[in-house]
């Protein structure tokens, strides 16, 4: 079983990296904060009744946050099971992200986030915030790599589609504004 | 090789999904050709990490979790053992028990008729108290004192020449001046495990208001005909003319939010912010009779000569809303 001094060390090690996550998945500090306090909760209890090893115990914090996340989410009815389309037409376009600043970028994409599966988001989030690898993030999510690596590509392709429109039109402006600009006689 | 690789390509490429001669082909592509690594540059912005460096839990939080009660398993069994005594004494004692039980419904019918027939007052207390008044001030129509307890949904109308401070556990103090209306409601901020605050509506009027809680937890948000806003640690102005909001921050920051456009900004001090469809930020230094000091004398919200609020800095204000 946890101790109470085992479960500060277990929570200062693992606490900053966790809490992103949540915080990611949730975008609410109050709900974040909460699973959080229920990730070791239940780690506790969980250490009651069966041993738990010190190398399980991370895949054992993430796969509860995840858990307890997709709970929230579906009681605030804030998720929308949304498969990503497997023929999602891309196109040649250039220029997903333009002159969007990097902020802006990163809301436009949580925004969109909110759109997709929650294994999805989660295995993105994984990758994007923790620089985790998809072996390691299969292993958390108990699914293989390969699928962790399609709900990657997929995600991004979604992320890269969305975002498309938003880039060309800022590109197509800023294009514009260059081509009268070099056409100004006083220039 | 294709003249220029697409986007399902180069995800794959960027995930490693790709077979090795793919992959090696992909790189050599890339290495020669701008567009496709402008595109591809783009599509690695999409995995790259987000500023995190502020998102932490809070020192609440972490006492909360450090604190958290392990109860030992054996414990969880004492249940089982108490309904069985139960059954025991109940098998026993069954005369005793069907007179007491005819006992506690005789008792328990009383009460409820004592309780029905008091009239009904549905609002709860909430925890915060007036500290100060002067003048005059009513909270739905009602003239109030310093005893008066405060509901959810009090509608709180403070006089023209009057003033009025509310404060919660030495968490925060509002001080609201003459001629504003400001309504008290409480609400669920965390549908997970029903945590509340308060939300201030104020319809009209101005207010100071200073949060002092050492945490850093918000209690609070403010809402206006306009915007939204929210802070932990911080002291502000609010005022609402017509169809704007004006917020001062003297110190902290301020999530202030436009309820018509959802255009969001964190604050800085000593900068005026005016909301409407959008928010507008000005420096002080725009008004002729304003200047910082001002804005840091700001500190004694029981001045009963009303000092509180320069009356020069308050008009400066009304004249540009």
């Amino acid at each position: 079983m946890i101790d109470n001094s085992r479960l500060v060390e277990i929570y200062e090690l693992h606490k900053k990296e966790l809490f992103i996550y949540i915080y990611r998945f949730c975008r609410s500090q109050e709900s974040a904060e909460d699973i959080l306090h229920d990730c070791f909760e239940n780690l506790i209890k969980y250490s009651q009744r069966f041993t738990i090893q010190d190398q399980n115990i991370k895949s054992f914090l993430y796969k509860t946050a995840h858990n307890l996340s997709i709970n929230h989410l579906k009681r605030s009815n804030k998720i929308l099971y949304v498969p990503i389309e497997e023929d999602s037409k891309i196109t040649d376009d250039t220029y997903i992200t333009g002159n969007i600043e990097a902020s802006d970028l990163n809301n436009k994409i949580y925004e969109l986030l909110q759109d997709i599966d929650g294994l999805s988001r989660s295995v993105f989030i994984m990758k994007k915030e923790l620089g985790k690898d998809l072996r390691e993030i299969a292993e958390y999510h108990g699914i293989s790599e390969r699928t962790a690596r399609r709900k990657l590509n997929k995600t991004l392709e979604f992320l890269a589609d969305s975002l498309k429109n938003l880039g060309l039109m800022l590109f197509f402006y800023m294009f514009t504004g260059i081509i009268l600009f070099s056409n100004c006689p006083i220039i | 090789m294709e003249k220029h690789i697409n986007e399902q390509k180069l995800i794959s490429f960027i995930t490693k999904s790709l077979k090795t001669q793919e992959s090696v082909n992909v790189d050599q592509h890339i290495s020669g050709c701008k567009l496709c690594r402008q595109k591809h540059s783009d599509l690695l912005l999409l995995l790259e990490s987000s500023q995190n460096e502020n998102i932490t839990p809070s020192a609440y939080c972490d006492k909360r979790i450090r604190n958290i009660s392990i109860i030992p398993a054996e414990e969880t069994t004492k249940p089982a053992v108490l309904i069985l005594t139960i059954k025991m004494l109940m098998n026993s004692y069954k005369p005793i028990m069907a007179a007491t039980a005819a006992l506690l419904i005789i008792i328990g019918v009383t009460g409820a008729v004592v309780t029905l027939s008091r009239p009904v007052d549905d609002q709860k207390t909430i925890p915060i108290s007036i500290s100060y008044i002067k003048g005059k001030a009513y909270i739905n129509n009602h003239e109030i004192n310093a005893k008066t307890r405060i509901k959810e949904n009090s509608l709180l109308r403070v006089a023209k020449n009057s003033a009025v401070v509310l404060s919660y556990n030495n968490k925060f103090t509002i001080k609201i001046r003459g001629e504003s209306t400001l309504e008290i409601q409480k609400a669920l901020i965390s549908t997970y495990n029903r945590k509340a605050e308060f939300v201030f509506d104020l319809k009209k009027g101005q207010l100071f208001t200073k949060s002092d809680d050492p945490t850093g937890r918000s209690h609070y948000y403010y809402i206006t005909p306009t915007a939204q806003i929210k802070s932990s640690k911080t002291e502000f102005i609010l005022k609402v003319a017509d169809n704007k909001t004006v917020v001062i921050p003297k110190s902290g920051t301020l999530k202030i939010k436009s309820l018509e456009s959802d255009e969001e900004v964190m604050s800085a001090p000593y900068k005026k912010y005016t909301i409407t469809s959008s928010i507008e930020s000005n420096d002080l230094n725009d008004f002729d009779e304003f200047n910082a000091d001002t804005l840091k004398n700001l500190d004694n919200p029981f001045d009963e000569d009303d000092n509180f609020y320069p009356k020069d800095f308050m008009d400066s204000i009304s004249e540009r809303i």
